[in-house]
């Protein structure tokens, strides 16, 4: 019961977090808004015993990553009038009209049915950390062992990203 | 017999092709020249060789030039298969486009593009053998299209961009009907048989319907390449291009592949006797439209692709009767003659400096005699006049649709009344096309060359250099002696020219349609019909458009008709009369026709409303490509809805 | 569970074609600092793509196994179109080196780039895990979107990549979604096990939801509509060799992944195929109508390459019946080889007329094909080659293509659907033809040549494709028998 109200909490800070990302139309509002939602995934991570991914979660995303976002924003240094107002065009709204509507498909037809709501949860969760589940040594196995190839390519994933940035910043050619 | 030395049949004018439009630029023109010549003329010596020397038991080569492609069940082979027609028609391709070539030579020597246009000549012709050579629908349909591409190519060489976009839009959309037609044929047929090499598919057995269904695809297919009713439109606009390659269009090429196809694929169209009907049946209407509409033409070259319409609505009756050999023999003279008038026409053209309206022409004979006397042989063979080539191929179609078989068991729906009585309605139709023929045949040839010189004031009309009108001589020539294919069985038994007899000769080549072939009939009232008809016409035409010559006279053709120029005894009453009761209901109808059909329908419908559906669609285009990328990302969005829901409401429980 | 070093041999594709990347990159060191000389990076990433093509060939005969416990797999089918997208790259890096040549615009990074999205296309094709499928994917994207912005004269090029990044990283998003409810449903990431939750029957309505989001993340990269809207502005702003890479490339490695998704994860395709036939029907109408009244070459080559995945997608159709899975599939990896040759080969001619536009500062338009004839016979010759094999006009690789995917979605009782395909395609011939009109019969408006000099391996390049698609098209057999062998993989 309590797992569950906590889940719809951090569920709810997640999406306000994430919505505020989109529309504020100051960046430095934005960026904090985003480290808010990690947060609040962390928790979420937490919930599912996946203990060492929420403490990752806190320390790379909102600590390391988003530094690295602010100091990009203030080098920016945009003024007020740059940035613009929040405008609701047509087709943003037929946007966000389909993609709620898939949304509201999805939990009606695919969830619904899927996970139909008899009895309390069981707690999943309580008896996957006794096994171990969520630690390093359960991550680590995973990452290493079932996932080498999409671990070991994420670092190829990573190098063709900065490659890529390195190009499109550079001055013309 | 297996052999190996077909593929250089089509392979050696494609190589003439590929040098000419590579290299022709930098070449000398005289190499330009001998090269494509001598390519289609080797591959014309290959073909007469091969013809010769068939065996009798078996006249059959065939090549097997590689495995195309297997895939999975569809396992085509690149073949070629030379039997006594695709033999008889090889020679016709190589042999009247070598004379076309040699023609052009003359023709195009000004021309700043000409070593395009003897690349595209060659093209023309290689792609043709390929659908002639074919073993198999799909080697069959490979020339098929390359004939269409030819055709788009060489139609508007001459074009200025308005006409052009116009025309060759015409040809464009009406081909490609045609084409899916011819496709969705192929794919029924290989559905229904698991094969499609003519070998296997002359001895599959096939249930009326997916028969019928295939039968009429192709036919589709045969109508636009054919330009019959309702795809004919594409013809008489596609004589825009320089004059020898209408000859090659309209005679040895391209419009005579319907009829091959229908005649090569006589197996299967004998097992849809319906669609057989079908065919004979938009011969006809085609033939008798076709005719009314060149009645009122001034264009020299507009009234000889009427001209060519109509005689390939005669090959559709001969072989949608089931007399297939009648059909082909026909497309054989036809190729002769029809060759002669087109490089005669443009003899005249060029010598009056590119005058095409007949109405400015007259008295021509006296500048290009050479030209005219052709002309006039030609003439003679298209009207179906005894004894030159026309007569007999004509004759024999007609005489085959009167006391045809092939439709006895029809019936106008289950239980209704049979059709027996439909060979008769297509011979006296054809009878009456071919009076007409003969008419407005004969009205070109004395606007063009008897008469008063009307032209134009300053053009001193000469006659064409030697190495254009030898191809008339030959052509000429050919057209008469081309009758011996089509005398009465009867008259050669025993001799050697029965060996030469089409009908013999191409003996066991055809099916023979379900009431089996019509047998035992005399071809003498069939003749006597036929030789009147062909003089009525040219009394009338003479009789209207002669009588300025009447004064010099030419004697021959008035000592035969004493007696009728006496009871018309005034002339210009007899125009009016006729001008009232004849031409002038005629020739509305005939533009009635043109406009009703031509102008309202298949340039308004399919023509126009192709531009207007491509405009619509460009509209549409801009308002939503627009390069904004929410909007792009809006659309994205409601394809996911499209696909999320359409999947979880199909998986509903 | 164990790593086994032997299974990175499985992955030697993808492995040469990073290495070459690294070894590009690294040699940049080396260089002296001013007015370095690329030349030679063309070259080797042509060598190294060449070695990509031989190393999936060499492969081909190997029996299919899987590779890191199941997250890939080694068979016929991923070493085909981890050949056709090697041999892609090989030809396009020698139309990219005259190109940025003559533009003074050779880069290090550009090959290396080149390199390491061909990498990921050919682990796209092997791979059977969705984590793998998705990584692999990010890949191949995040390379061809720098590649695409790579030329930034002008405001296009930018825009577009920027607009191919913001679509394509929705797309992504839709793709892990899908992802997520699959390893929801089946509680792992593999194909396998995907299928075994479908097969026992235990399948919830998440496995549909599932398979919905992963088809529409695969119909956007392979340009089905509705999700084309990027293609045209992509394809007009990328420079014309990545073009011709991308159409090539791309698209040979979203449909291989669009089919692995599909049949071995989702298996007997009841419910996928009507969706995917919905798609086809979409994609080939409009793909054809809107190509219609394009103007620019390049923007009707992108709808063509829309109309393209309308014919691919009627393949994949076919391949939701048992039956004909095989043949369909040796008729998808057809097409794919026979619509890439050809389509790099066009954008090979686009790109030499391209550089001359941009040298001249001419909008792209078709009144600049006209009188091509004149200057260069070759060069139309082999522009009206590939516009009427991209038509399906025989004796051309696309008329095989066409021929053998429509015949068979015919076995797959798909009829209607084929003779769609058939009106369309020969619908399609109007504005391929319109090209060849131009280049052959309107008068040139101005004598401005084509720039001759570095012609000379873009030319190569486009006489080996004219070559394929005349090859594959009059003798398609080995050709076939190399993607039947591939497809095998799909049963009997």
């Amino acid at each position: 019961m309590a797992e569950a109200v906590l889940f719809y909490l951090f569920a709810a800070g997640v999406l306000a977090g994430g919505s505020q990302v989109v529309l504020r139309r100051n960046p430095i509002y934005g960026a904090v808004s985003l480290v808010g939602c990690f947060f609040f995934l962390a928790g979420i991570y937490v919930l599912l015993s996946a203990h060492l991914i929420a403490i990752l979660q806190v320390l790379v995303y909102a600590g390391a990553v988003m530094v690295l976002f602010v100091f990009v924003i203030m080098l920016l240094n945009l003024k007020e009038e740059e940035l613009g107002e929040l405008r609701f065009t047509f087709w943003k709204v037929v946007g966000l009209v389909a993609v709620l509507a898939t949304a509201a498909v999805i939990a009606w037809r695919a969830l619904g049915p899927a996970y139909p709501s008899t009895g309390p949860a069981r707690d999943n969760a309580i008896l996957l950390a006794a096994e171990g589940f969520g630690g390093v040594k359960a991550v680590g196995r995973t990452l290493y062992l079932a996932a080498v190839l999409p671990f070991e390519l994420t670092s190829l994933l990573l190098l063709v990203a900065i490659v890529a940035a390195v190009v499109v910043a550079k001055g013309k050619i | 017999m297996e052999v190996s030395w077909l593929h250089l049949i089509p392979l050696l004018p494609l190589a003439g092709a590929a040098v000419c439009g590579l290299l022709g630029k930098w070449l000398p023109k005289a190499w330009l020249y001998a090269i494509a010549l001598v390519t289609v003329l080797l591959s014309f010596c290959i073909g007469l060789t091969g013809f010769l020397r068939l065996p009798e038991e078996v006249p059959i080569f065939h090549e097997v030039a590689f495995n195309w492609f297997s895939a999975g069940s569809l396992h085509v082979d690149m073949g070629f298969l030379f039997d006594r027609l695709s033999g008889a028609l090889t020679l016709v391709v190589t042999g009247v486009g070598f004379l076309i070539h040699v023609y052009s030579v003359g023709y195009m020597d000004e021309d700043p593009g000409y070593w395009r246009y003897f690349a595209y000549l060659n093209l023309f012709i290689a792609a043709m053998l390929t659908l002639v050579l074919g073993d198999n629908l799909v080697a069959m349909f490979v020339g098929w299209e390359g004939v269409g591409l030819c055709s788009y190519l060489l139609i508007g060489f001459w074009y200025t961009d308005e006409e052009k976009a116009y025309a060759g839009r015409k040809a464009f959309v009406v081909n490609r009907i045609g084409d899916v037609g011819f496709l969705i044929g192929i794919f029924v047929l290989f559905n229904a048989t698991g094969s499609v090499s003519f070998a296997q598919l002359g001895v599959a057995p096939l249930t009326l319907a997916t028969a019928s269904i295939a039968a009429l695809c192709l036919f589709i297919g045969a109508i636009g390449k054919s330009a019959q009713l309702p795809l004919y439109v594409w013809l008489p606009d596609a004589m825009a291009g320089p004059t020898p390659v209408s000859a090659l269009i309209h005679a040895a090429t391209m419009v005579t592949a319907g009829v091959y196809m229908v005649a090569r694929m006589s197996h299967l169209y004998t097992s849809a006797p319906g669609v057989l009907a079908l065919v004979a049946l938009v011969g006809a209407l085609t033939a008798l439209w076709a005719a009314l509409i060149g009645t009122a033409q001034n264009d020299i070259k507009r009234v000889l692709a009427y001209s060519t319409v109509s005689q390939l609505g005669f090959m559709f009756i001969g072989v949608g009767v089931g007399a297939f050999f009648a059909g082909t023999m026909h497309l054989v003279t036809h190729a002769f003659f029809k060759a002669c008038l087109f490089l005669g026409s443009g003899a005249v053209i060029h010598g009056l400096a590119g005058e095409q309206d007949l109405r400015r022409m007259g008295g021509l004979r006296k500048y290009m005699p050479q030209t005219a006397w052709t002309f006039a042989v030609a003439t003679v063979a298209i009207s179906g006049i005894f004894p030159i080539s026309g007569f007999f191929s004509k004759d024999e179609i007609l005489a085959q649709a009167l006391h045809t078989k092939a439709y006895d068991f029809l019936t106008l729906g289950p239980g209704g009344p049979h059709l027996t009585s439909l060979g008769t309605i297509l011979y006296l139709v054809g009878s009456f096309t071919a009076l007409i023929t003969s008419f407005y045949m004969w009205r070109c040839y004395f606007l063009a060359f008897e008469g008063e010189y009307r032209g134009p004031e300053g053009v001193h009309p000469h006659e064409s250099p030697g190495i254009m009108t030898s191809p008339l001589w030959i052509l000429a020539a050919l057209s008469v002696l081309s009758l011996v294919i089509g005398l009465p069985e009867p008259w050669v038994r025993g001799s050697f020219l029965e060996h030469l007899n089409w009908e013999h000769f191409t003996g066991r080549l055809f099916s023979p349609p379900r009431g089996g072939p019509p047998a035992g009939f005399s071809p003498w009232p069939g003749y006597l019909v036929a030789l009147a008809i062909g003089w009525a016409g040219f009394g009338l035409a003479w009789l209207l458009y002669a009588p300025a010559r009447a004064a010099s006279g030419d004697d021959r053709f008035a000592a035969l008709f004493p007696r009728l120029r006496n009871a018309f005894a005034n002339k210009f009453w007899v125009d009016e009369f006729y001008d009232w009761l004849v031409v002038r209901p005629l020739w509305s109808f005939a533009r009635g026709l043109w406009r009703i059909f031509d102008a309202t329908i298949i340039d308004g419908l399919f023509i126009n409303g192709s531009a207007q559906l491509v405009a619509w669609v460009a509209a549409l285009a801009r308002r939503f490509q627009n390069g904004d990328v929410q909007r792009y990302a809006a659309v994205t969005a409601l394809g996911v809805l499209a696909l999320v829901y359409a999947f979880l409401l199909r998986s509903s429980p | 569970m164990n790593f086994n070093p032997g299974d990175l041999y499985g992955v030697l594709p993808a492995l040469l074609l990073a290495a070459g990347a690294l070894v590009l990159l690294t040699s940049e060191v080396f260089l002296r600092p001013v007015e370095p000389d690329r030349r030679y990076q063309a070259w080797v990433a042509a060598a190294f793509a060449f070695a990509g093509l031989w190393a999936s060939l060499a492969q081909l005969g190997d029996p299919a196994q899987p590779l890191f416990a199941g997250a890939a797999v080694s068979d016929g089918f991923a070493h085909i179109v981890a050949a056709v997208v090697c041999a892609a790259l090989f030809l396009s890096c020698i139309v990219a080196f005259s190109y940025l040549e003559s533009l003074r615009a050779t880069r290090g990074e550009f090959y290396a780039l080149a390199l390491f999205s061909a990498s990921g296309m050919c682990l796209l094709a092997q791979a059977t895990d969705l984590v793998v499928i998705f990584i692999s994917l990010e890949v191949m994207s995040l390379a061809v979107y720098a590649l695409c912005a790579y030329l930034r004269r002008g405001k296009r090029p930018a825009e577009a990549a920027f607009k191919y990044f913001i679509l394509g990283s929705f797309a992504s998003a839709i793709f892990l979604y899908g992802a997520a409810f699959a390893f929801g449903a089946s509680g792992s990431t593999r194909l396998a096990d995907l299928a075994a939750t479908v097969r026992s029957g235990s399948a919830t309505t998440l496995v549909y939801a599932s398979a919905a989001l992963l088809a529409a993340g695969f119909a956007f990269k392979v340009a089905a509509v509705p999700f084309h809207m990027w293609v045209p502005d992509v394809y007009d702003g990328a420079p014309a060799p990545v073009t011709g890479f991308m159409a090539a490339g791309v698209k040979a490695a979203a449909f291989a992944t669009l089919v692995r998704i599909l049949v071995s994860g989702y298996g007997e395709g009841g419910r996928w195929r009507g969706l995917i036939v919905a798609l086809a029907y979409l994609t080939m109408l409009v793909g054809n109508l809107l190509a219609v009244p394009q103007r620019s070459v390049k923007r009707m080559l992108a709808y063509s390459s829309i109309a393209h995945a309308g014919y691919l997608l009627v393949a994949v159709a076919a391949m939701g019946t048992s039956a004909p899975r095989a043949d369909a599939a040796g008729a998808l990896l057809f097409y794919l080889a026979s619509y890439g040759a050809t389509v790099i080969g066009a954008f090979a001619v686009v790109a030499i007329i391209e550089r001359k536009l941009a040298l001249s500062g001419l909008g792209d338009d078709l009144s600049s094909w006209a009188g091509l004839s004149e200057k260069h016979p070759a060069l139309a010759a082999a522009m009206s080659l590939f516009m009427i094999s991209l038509a399906g006009v025989p004796p051309t690789a696309g008329f095989m293509a066409k021929l053998t995917v429509f015949r068979s979605a015919i076995e797959a009782d798909l009829v209607p659907l084929a003779i769609f395909g058939v009106i369309t395609s020969v619908a399609g011939l109007y504005y391929y033809l319109r090209v060849v009109v131009y280049v052959y019969m309107v008068p040139e408006a101005k004598a401005d040549a084509v720039q001759g000099g570095r012609l000379l391996s873009a030319g190569l390049a486009i006489a080996g494709c004219a070559l394929i698609v005349l090859w594959m098209g009059v003798l398609p057999g080995s050709f076939a028998a190399l993607a039947q062998s591939g497809a095998a993989v799909f049963g009997r």
